[in-house]
C-alpha cells in the first residue's frame, strides 16, 4: 500500500491532528474557529429571533392616494351634457363648456385614462368606450401639455385580444399615448379606509401620475343595474374583485372615495342596454348620442341613468357614493350645463 | 477547420434556434410564426399519425425532408439537427471516467441497443392499430413537451420574464424527472437515450442503411491504435467494421484518428461494414410487433376517454372526436405552448393511462378565450384542427359556436343559493351573446343564526341554460368560492362528440 499523495496542508494538518499535544499556535487557532462559528451562529439567531411571530408581518397597509381633482374657476359647471351624433364633437363641446382641458391638463403633467376595454369586443357592440373618444382625449391631452398619457386597464379577458378589438389600442397610440396593461407586480395596496373595503390594490402606475381622467361607457349591468363612471374603477383595481360582488354598491362607493379623477367623459354614443356587460350581439345596442363630461363622480352617474331607463332607486352604488360624500346627487341651477351638438 | 468543429457549428445553430422557436411562442404575432417547425421535420410523427388515420397532414409532410438527409448523408439528424441529442453531447462533456479504458467501455456497442428498433416496431404496429404513443418516446415531442411543462414554469418561476404566467402541474413534475434523469445519463454512458430508447433514431437508423455517403476507414493506414472507438457518439465500432444503421455521423472518429485513415465519402467500398442493417433479428422484430398488439388490447379496452367520458378531459377548440384525437395527439405540448390563459394543461391518468399528457382544459387555472384559435394553428399533426374564427364562434353558415362541454352550477356552494349572499359574477363574464347565464331574483333557504331556524331571504341566484352554454370555463376561473369552484364546467356536451351529451337536440 502506497501512502495516498497528499498536498502540502492537508498533511499538515493531519500530522497536527495526531499529535498528543497540540502546539500552542494551533490549539489557538482552532478554539478561534469555534468561537467564530459559535459567534456568527449566536449572532444571526439574535438577530433573527423573535418569540412571538412564527413570520415577518407584512402589516402593509398601503398609502392613500392623492387627490387628482383640480381647482376649478367659478362659475365652471359640474357636468356638462352633449347630445349629438358624433362622439368627438361631443367630447370637443363637453370641454369646451367646461373651460376648456387647459383647465384640467397642464403643461407637464403626467395623464392616467381609464377606459372600459376590459372586452374582446369591436367597438359597434358598445362594451368598451368608443375609441374614438380615447383618440380624441389622448390627443387633447398632449396639446394641453401633456408630458406622458397612459391608458390603463385590467381586462376582463385576453389583454391582447381587448386592447385590438376595442380598436383603443391603435387610436390611442396614433394620438401619442401608451397602452399599459399592468402585470401581477404592477399594483400597489391602496388604503382606502371605507365602509367595506379597508385598502385593496390599485394601479401601481397611480402614484406615478398627478391627473386621472375616467372614460367609461354607458352599459347595462345585471347586480349594479348599470355600470357608468364609478363602477369602471373596478376595472382599475387588482386583488380579488371577484368577492366585492357581495358588498358591490358599498364597494364601488368606497373606490370611488379612495380614487378622486381629474375628470369624468362619460361615452354614451353606444348603450348596451341588456347582456351587460360583455354584451356580444348588434341588437342590445342602441344609439345614445349622447357625451357627459365632469368633475363630479356622482354627478355624472346619477344625470347617465335615464339613458339606460335606469331609476336612482334601482342603481344602490351611486346613493351610496354620494353618502359618503363623493359627490353631489341633486344639482342646482348653473352647475349643470346641457347642449345639442346638432343644433 | 476539424470536421468535428463544423457538426458542432451545425448542432449550436440548431440548438439555439429550436429554443428561440419554443421559448418564443407568445403574444399575437405568434399566429405566422413556424413554432413547430422541428415537431413537422420529424418524420417519426408523419408515420405514425398517417398508419393511425391515413392521412398525412399538412406541415409534416416536411418528414420527407429528414428522411431524404438520412438518404443522401446518414443520420445527420441524430447530431447535427436534434435538440435533444445535442443537449446530451452538452451533458457529457465531462465524463465520470476520465480514463482510456472509461471512454472506450463507453463508447463500444452493447447487443441492448437493439431495443429502441423494437420499440419503434411496438410503436408503429400500435398506430396502425389506432394507438398513437409515438409522442411518449419521440426526442422532439419530449423536449417540447418538457419546455412547456417544465422548463418555462422554472424560468418564470426564478423571475424569467416570459410572456405569461405557467404553471407547474402534476404532470410537469413527471415530465421534468424523464427530462432530468435522460440528461444526467449521459455522463456515465453518452447518448444513452439515443442509443437505446429513441424510436425517431431507430426509424432513421433503418433507413440510413441505404444512405449515399457514409463514414469508411481506410485499413490500409490503420493502426488500430482504438482513438476512433473512444470518441464514437453513436457507439458504431468505427475501429473495426461500422455499424452504420448505428451511426449519427458525428464525425468525431475522423477528427480523433492520428493518421487520417477515416473519411467520408460517396459509396464507399462497403467491405468494412459488418452490417449496415439494424441489429434485430427476425424473433426479435416479432416480438416487437407482438409487444405493440398487446399493448393496443390493454390500452384501448381498459376503461378510458376512448370509450368512456370522463367530465375532467375537456379538449381544446377544434380537437378530434377523442378516437381520432387520440390516433393523431403527440402530446407534445405545442398547444398548451401558445394558450393565451394557459387554460392548457398536461392530463394525468383522467383519460386513461393513453391519455396521459395530452392536453385537457383545467379551468381553477385559466379559461378558454372564447374567439381563440391558437391551439389548432400550432397542432402539428391536426389532433386539433385549425378553426376559422366563423366556425369558432358560430357565426354564419355554422349555426352554433364550439362547445368545449357545458357549466353546471353547485348549488351547495354557490354563495346565492347556499348562503343567500349576493355574487352574480358568472353571469357577469358569461360571454356568449345572449348569456348562457342568467340571474333571477329567487327565494332561497340559508341557515339562520339566533333561533336556528332557515331563514328565507330573495337574492340574484344563478341558472346556466344548455343550450348556449359553449363551455370555455370562465364562470368556473372566476367563481369567487376558490379551491373547488361552485360552478363547473365538464366536457358533456361537447361539439365534437356524438355520444357525450346531455340535450336531444333536433337536427343532426
Amino acid at each position: 500500500m502506497s501512502e495516498p499523495r497528499d498536498e502540502q496542508g492537508d498533511l499538515e494538518e493531519r500530522t497536527a491532528h495526531r499529535e498528543q499535544v497540540p502546539s500552542r499556535r494551533s490549539a489557538l487557532l482552532r478554539v478561534g474557529k469555534a468561537l467564530l462559528i459559535g459567534g456568527a451562529f449566536g449572532a444571526g439567531a439574535a438577530v433573527f429571533h423573535d418569540p412571538k411571530n412564527p413570520v415577518r408581518k407584512r402589516a402593509q397597509k398601503g398609502k392613500t392616494l392623492p387627490s387628482f381633482e383640480v381647482p376649478v374657476a367659478p362659475g365652471t359647471p359640474r357636468l356638462v351634457e352633449v347630445r349629438g351624433a358624433d362622439p368627438v364633437k361631443n367630447l370637443q363641446l363637453a370641454l369646451k363648456a367646461l373651460g376648456g382641458l387647459e383647465q384640467f391638463i397642464r403643461p407637464g403633467d403626467r395623464v392616467l385614462l381609464k377606459p372600459n376595454m376590459a372586452f374582446d369586443r369591436t367597438p359597434e357592440l358598445g362594451s368598451n368606450t368608443s375609441p374614438e373618444v380615447m383618440g380624441e382625449l389622448t390627443r387633447l391631452c398632449r396639446k394641453a401639455g401633456a408630458k406622458e398619457v397612459v391608458v390603463a386597464e385590467n381586462t376582463l379577458f385576453d389583454a391582447d385580444r381587448c386592447v385590438e378589438s376595442s380598436g383603443i389600442g391603435e387610436a390611442v397610440r396614433r394620438a401619442g399615448g401608451k397602452i399599459l396593461i399592468p402585470g401581477k407586480k404592477d399594483y400597489a395596496e391602496v388604503r382606502l379606509g371605507g365602509q367595506v373595503l379597508d385598502s385593496w390594490p390599485f394601479f401601481k402606475k397611480l402614484f406615478e401620475v398627478n391627473k386621472v381622467i375616467n372614460v367609461p361607457t354607458a352599459k347595462h349591468h345585471r347586480q349594479s343595474r348599470v355600470s357608468l363612471g364609478m363602477k369602471n374603477w373596478m376595472g382599475a383595481i387588482g386583488g380579488e374583485r371577484r368577492r366585492m360582488h357581495q358588498k358591490l354598491a358599498e364597494s364601488i362607493a368606497d373606490l370611488a372615495a379612495g380614487l378622486r379623477p381629474t375628470l369624468v367623459v362619460l361615452d354614451a354614443s353606444r348603450l348596451l342596454m341588456r347582456h351587460g356587460p360583455t354584451g356580444g350581439s348588434l341588437s342590445d345596442v342602441t344609439p345614445g348620442n349622447a357625451l357627459i363630461a365632469g368633475w363630479d363622480q356622482v354627478a355624472v352617474d346619477a344625470r347617465a341613468l335615464p339613458l339606460l331607463g335606469a331609476t336612482l332607486a334601482e342603481v344602490l352604488h351611486v346613493t351610496a357614493a354620494a353618502r359618503v360624500g363623493v359627490g353631489k346627487l341633486h344639482l342646482e341651477d348653473g352647475e349643470l350645463a346641457v347642449i345639442n351638438a346638432d343644433a | 477547420m476539424q470536421p468535428r468543429t463544423l457538426r458542432r457549428i451545425f448542432a449550436g445553430f440548431f440548438l439555439a434556434l429550436f429554443f428561440f422557436l419554443s421559448l418564443g411562442m407568445g403574444g399575437l404575432w405568434v399566429q405566422t410564426y413556424p413554432a413547430t417547425l422541428f415537431l413537422e421535420l420529424d418524420p417519426l410523427h408523419g408515420l405514425a399519425t398517417t398508419l393511425a388515420t391515413g392521412v398525412l397532414f399538412a406541415g409534416l409532410a416536411l418528414g420527407l425532408v429528414t428522411l431524404g438527409l438520412t438518404l443522401v448523408f446518414g443520420r445527420v439528424w441524430c447530431s447535427w439537427i436534434c435538440p435533444l441529442g445535442v443537449l446530451q453531447d452538452c451533458a457529457a462533456i465531462r465524463p465520470k471516467d476520465k480514463s482510456e479504458r472509461g471512454a472506450r467501455l463507453r463508447n463500444r456497442y452493447r447487443e441492448i441497443f437493439h431495443l429502441k428498433y423494437g420499440i419503434l416496431i411496438a410503436l408503429l404496429v400500435a398506430a396502425a392499430f389506432g394507438v398513437t404513443q409515438t409522442g411518449l418516446l419521440d426526442p422532439i415531442a419530449l423536449l417540447v413537451r418538457s419546455v412547456v411543462g417544465t422548463v418555462m414554469p422554472i424560468l418564470q418561476h426564478v423571475g424569467v420574464p416570459l410572456d405569461r404566467t405557467a404553471h407547474l402541474t402534476w404532470g410537469g413534475i413527471l415530465i421534468g424527472a424523464i427530462l432530468v434523469t435522460i440528461l444526467a445519463l449521459p455522463r456515465i454512458l453518452p447518448r444513452t437515450f439515443c442509443r437505446l430508447l429513441c424510436p425517431l433514431g431507430a426509424l432513421l437508423g433503418a433507413v440510413a442503411r441505404y444512405s449515399l455517403f457514409r463514414i469508411n476507414r481506410d485499413e490500409g493506414k490503420c493502426t488500430h491504435c482504438g482513438a476512433c472507438q473512444r470518441s464514437c457518439q453513436g457507439a458504431c465500432d468505427p475501429h473495426t467494421k461500422l455499424r452504420v444503421s448505428e451511426c449519427t455521423v458525428c464525425f468525431n472518429c475522423m477528427s480523433a484518428c492520428p493518421e487520417g485513415a477515416i473519411g467520408y465519402g460517396f459509396l464507399p467500398t462497403q467491405a468494412a461494414e459488418r452490417t449496415s442493417a439494424p441489429d434485430l433479428t427476425r424473433r426479435r422484430a416479432l416480438t416487437a410487433a407482438g409487444a405493440g398488439v398487446v399493448g393496443v388490447g390493454l390500452l384501448s379496452t381498459s376503461v378510458s376517454s376512448r370509450n368512456t367520458s370522463h367530465p375532467k378531459v375537456i379538449r381544446p377548440p377544434g380537437a378530434l372526436p377523442e378516437e381520432e384525437f387520440l390516433a393523431k395527439c403527440i402530446k407534445c405540448g405545442a398547444c398548451m405552448k401558445v394558450c393565451p390563459t394557459n387554460v392548457l394543461q398536461p392530463a394525468g391518468l383522467e383519460g386513461g393511462l393513453e391519455g396521459l399528457w395530452t392536453p385537457i382544459l383545467v379551468n381553477e387555472i385559466g379559461y378558454c378565450e372564447p374567439t381563440c384559435t391558437r391551439c389548432g394553428r400550432h397542432c402539428p399533426t391536426g389532433a386539433i384542427r385549425p378553426l376559422s374564427f366563423a366556425e369558432r364562434v358560430g357565426q354564419p353558415p355554422h349555426d352554433h359556436a364550439i362547445r368545449l362541454g357545458t357549466a353546471f352550477i353547485d348549488r351547495g356552494r354557490c354563495l346565492p343559493w347556499a348562503s343567500g349572499i349576493p355574487c352574480i359574477v358568472c353571469e357577469e363574464v358569461c360571454p356568449v351573446s345572449p348569456k348562457a347565464i342568467s340571474v333571477e331574483k329567487t327565494s332561497v333557504f340559508v341557515g339562520s343564526s339566533r333561533d336556528g331556524a332557515p331563514r328565507r331571504v330573495k337574492v340574484l341566484v344563478p341558472y346556466v341554460n344548455p343550450e348556449r352554454c359553449i363551455g370555455c370555463g370562465v364562470c368556473e376561473n372566476r367563481c369567487p368560492v376558490m379551491g373547488k369552484r361552485a360552478i363547473r364546467v365538464s366536457s358533456v356536451g361537447e361539439s365534437r362528440s356524438r355520444k357525450n351529451q346531455i340535450l336531444l337536440l333536433g337536427k343532426e
